[in-house]
């Protein structure tokens, strides 16, 4: 039996008909935000409210926001939304509200996007989770390690050109390629090839493949933006698979070295107002610090700004309290000024 | 007149398509015994191949029309690259392409008034253009709206054709926006416009949502027009003067335009909603005769068939399914079960052997199903959505039709990849036809990535680890702290 009223969701969406109902899609990712900002400045049981948070987020990202309003989509949606400046107003808002609103909190407040919301980060970290409890796969890479793990990338390479031209699934998509990227970067990094910081720099090279496309109205697809959950789209679940497993061989692979969001937010994650703070004073060299960051964006307190993703592991895992979040726009306390002496 | 015109159309056997859907039960269908046509084979045509842009719900295609222009059965279609194209049905070969000044997005109609076939498409510039089909040429074209330069794109609805007052006339949905701050609206039409010579003779507003393709039926000896809105309302309209009939207002919006028929306990128009509900009514009064909730959105049309002595309504389903439910009760009769959404209107070949029923769905595929049993005949890859959303709360854009071609069924469908396919459905030539895979090429790009990057990471590892040995500098792990 059908309600006989319109159901409230409904009544709040109509105004937006227009614009293909996805006002819940961007409701539902402000108050995430607006979650993130709340609960990010309580100390008690962070990490565990973090991990809460992510649970939320890759529900609304897989039920909710399934599409393009992903990493790559933000970006492109954001240049999409330039082009309607000027004659439709709301429609050109609607393209530009994310990547707006996810751009402005992380000028204002750090990175959050990045540690708390963003649902692939938040696959990643459960790879990581089980990277953690499984010495074996933290063992050093040796030869014949390293022979049978790119034996098994050849024989999954194998099956998914299997499964194409037995047309079992249809995965040729670009998303592949970007997975597939990951997997080799981390492989080259596994075996000592590469080195984990020096290849950082690679996410600006998505960042310009995107705008690129763009503009050039080639379309491209994101590995991360979870249309397989709506639509039965496999190419983007291996995908995703892919990138979750490349967590297995170095944690957040795919934040590391390619992912064009965590570029962007980690440009402007320089003037934000949120920062980490080390004191020298405090701190014993333990390094507990690099060993809690999944990005390995920090050491010896020393915290890297551009990799940063502030999800405060290192602050909340520091025995000696050396790290801490501070204002920088909170002015310095004045000095006591005492009134001169008359003679 | 109006009346008399339906009444002809079904007795002779139409030879031209008149309806977004081609007639009231939104069939697709149309069977052409045109001499210039040899046998009917399977083809595919890129058109262009440039998109110029995207929006929401964007297709490259919209859905064709299909109709005999002289001893030449001929496939009309509408592009997103503004174009407007009539193709050989039979061969794919273009016979003419018009340049619209918008998308084209709608299905056109073709309308054969015993002396010239008339191709009408509505574009997203706003006008409705009349051609002639034989040789492309304008015969004339009228703007639904004044143009603004904070104007957005128009969204026009398929064409259908009637008569007011005794002369041709044709009605066409519109819906217009300006979201300049200093203009806001949103404005719902069904716009009557006489055939002739595009003279505006009524226009009829129905609120401030997109409207859908009008559908045109024979409802107890009278004519009427149903026209779907957004904003989940259903109206039924005197074509003379676009008043009102009746109307009915749905939970949710409906993106598709009706079915109708005439069953032997009176006249039916079929309805479904985004949400999700498929819902019978008496045409005459809009009274609700039986509803079938499936368990996900639709947005294609509902489609009715004939099956011997009994009529079902094909229901496609974002819940993975197409329903065929039995047109007098709402019982289901049988559900098919698709890998994805099923997002098109079905086409119905109800004399092909078997039947069947074509359909569309999220899976990239376009399935065959038999209209008896509801199971598969054929499945067909049509390649990969051009875009990861498209389409997903659009109508009847891309709904493939079907077309008995000098007796050989044949099927056409526009896809997000860009391509338009004719498969022949009898026999092995579906199936052979349209697996289209870029195959070879994909696999190679993948070297042609991964290498360079590869080489790429190995240079810039290199680098770091020359700088990092040079004395004047700290450490190659130096950071940047706060």
């Amino acid at each position: 039996m059908e309600p006989e009223r319109l159901p409230l969701l409904k009544v709040l969406d109509s105004p937006f008909l227009s614009l293909d109902g996805t006002s819940v899609e961007m409701a539902s990712l402000l108050f995430l935000f607006l979650a993130v900002l709340v609960v990010a400045g309580t100390t008690w049981q962070r990490q565990w409210t973090r991990r809460a948070v992510q649970a939320v987020s890759a529900v609304v990202f897989f039920y909710v926001v399934y599409s393009c309003l992903g990493v790559f989509g933000m970006l492109r949606n954001a240049f999409h939304g330039t082009t309607l400046l000027g004659s439709v107003y709301s429609e050109s808002c609607f393209w530009m509200a994310l990547p707006v609103v996810a751009a402005s909190v992380t000028g204002v407040a750090g990175p959050v996007f990045c540690g708390w919301i963003c649902p692939t980060g938040a696959l990643q970290d459960l790879a990581v989770a089980l990277r953690n409890r499984l010495p074996k796969l933290r063992a050093r890479a040796t030869g014949p390690r390293l022979l049978v793990l790119g034996a098994v990338c050849l024989v999954f390479l194998a099956l998914l050109v299997w499964l194409s031209v037995e047309k079992k699934m249809f995965v040729e998509d670009s998303s592949l390629h970007w997975a597939m990227g990951v997997l080799a970067l981390c492989y080259l990094v596994v075996a000592g090839l590469v080195d984990d910081q020096a290849i950082r720099g690679l996410r600006l090279l998505s960042v310009g493949v995107i705008l690129v496309t763009a503009v050039s109205r080639q379309l491209i697809t994101s590995p991360t933006h979870f249309a397989f959950s709506s639509r039965g789209d496999p190419a983007s679940a291996l995908a995703t698979l892919i990138i979750v497993l490349s967590s297995l061989l170095v944690s957040r692979a795919f934040c590391r070295y390619l992912c064009p969001w965590g570029a962007v937010t980690g440009l402007l994650a320089r003037f934000s107002r949120l920062k980490i703070a080390h004191d020298a004073a405090r701190c014993d060299g333990c390094n507990a610090c690099n060993r809690s960051c999944a990005v390995q964006a920090v050491e010896l307190g020393q915290v890297q700004v551009d990799q940063c993703q502030l999800c405060f592991a290192c602050i909340d895992d520091c025995p000696k309290s050396a790290l801490s979040l501070v204002d920088t726009w909170k002015p310095a306390p004045r000095p006591v000024e005492t009134a001169p002496q008359k003679a | 007149m109006t009346l008399l015109a339906l009444t002809l159309a079904s007795l002779l056997g139409a030879t031209d398509w008149p309806q977004s859907r081609g007639d009231a039960q939104n069939s697709a269908a149309i069977s052409l015994d045109a001499p210039k046509c040899g046998k009917a084979k399977a083809w595919r045509f890129e058109g262009s191949g440039r998109v110029l842009g995207y929006e929401p719900g964007m297709t490259v295609w919209s859905s064709v029309a299909l109709a005999q222009v002289d001893d030449r059965a001929v496939l009309a279609v509408g592009s997103y690259d503004h174009l407007v194209y009539l193709l050989d049905a039979c061969s794919g070969q273009v016979q003419w392409k018009y340049p619209t000044g918008g998308a084209v997005a709608a299905a056109p109609t073709l309308w054969n008034d015993g002396q010239r076939v008339w191709l009408f498409a509505a574009s997203s510039d706003r006008l409705v253009y009349a051609l002639d089909a034989s040789t492309g040429a304008r015969l004339w074209s009228v703007a639904v709206e004044d143009y603004r330069p904070t104007l957005g794109g128009a969204r026009l609805s398929s064409a259908v054709v009637g008569t007011v007052a005794g002369e041709p006339a044709l009605f066409v949905g519109a819906w217009v926006y300006d979201r300049s701050l200093g203009a806001s609206l949103q404005r719902g039409s069904v716009v009557a416009l006489r055939i002739r010579d595009g003279h505006r003779l009524w226009t009829a507003a129905l609120g401030d949502n997109e409207v859908a393709a009008p559908v045109l039926a024979n409802v107890g000896g009278s004519a009427r027009l149903f026209v779907a809105s957004s904003d989940g309302t259903l109206h039924a309209l005197d074509p003379s003067d676009g008043k009102t009939i009746w109307k009915r207002t749905e939970l949710d919006a409906i993106r598709s335009p009706p079915a109708v028929v005439e069953l032997p306990d009176g006249p039916v128009v079929v309805l479904a909603s985004k949400y999700g509900l498929a819902r019978a009514l008496n045409a005459v009064d809009g009274a609700e005769r039986w509803s079938v909730k499936t368990l996900d959105r639709v947005i294609g049309s509902p489609a009715i068939a004939r099956l011997g002595d009994r009529w079902l309504v094909l229901v496609p389903s974002y819940d993975r399914h197409l329903w065929a439910l039995d047109a007098s009760t709402g019982a289901v009769v049988w559900r098919y079960a698709a890998r994805a959404g099923v997002y098109s209107s079905p086409a119905i070949a109800a004399d092909a052997k078997p039947p069947v029923a074509v359909v569309s769905a999220w899976d990239d595929a376009l399935h065959v199903v038999d209209l008896a049993t509801g199971h598969p005949v054929a499945t067909v890859f049509t390649g990969r959505p051009l875009w990861d959303v498209a389409g997903l709360d659009s109508s009847t854009w891309s709904a493939p039709v079907v077309a008995r071609l000098n007796g050989t069924w044949v099927t056409f469908a526009g896809s997000y990849d860009g391509v338009l396919r004719a498969l022949p459905l009898e026999g092995a030539g579906a199936v052979a036809a349209g697996s289209d895979f870029s195959g070879l090429l994909f696999w190679l790009s993948f070297p042609a990535t991964l290498v360079p990057l590869s080489l790429f990471a190995v240079w810039l590892t290199r680098r770091a680890r020359r700088k990092a040995q040079i004395p004047s500098t700290s450490s190659g792990t130096a950071r940047k702290g706060t």
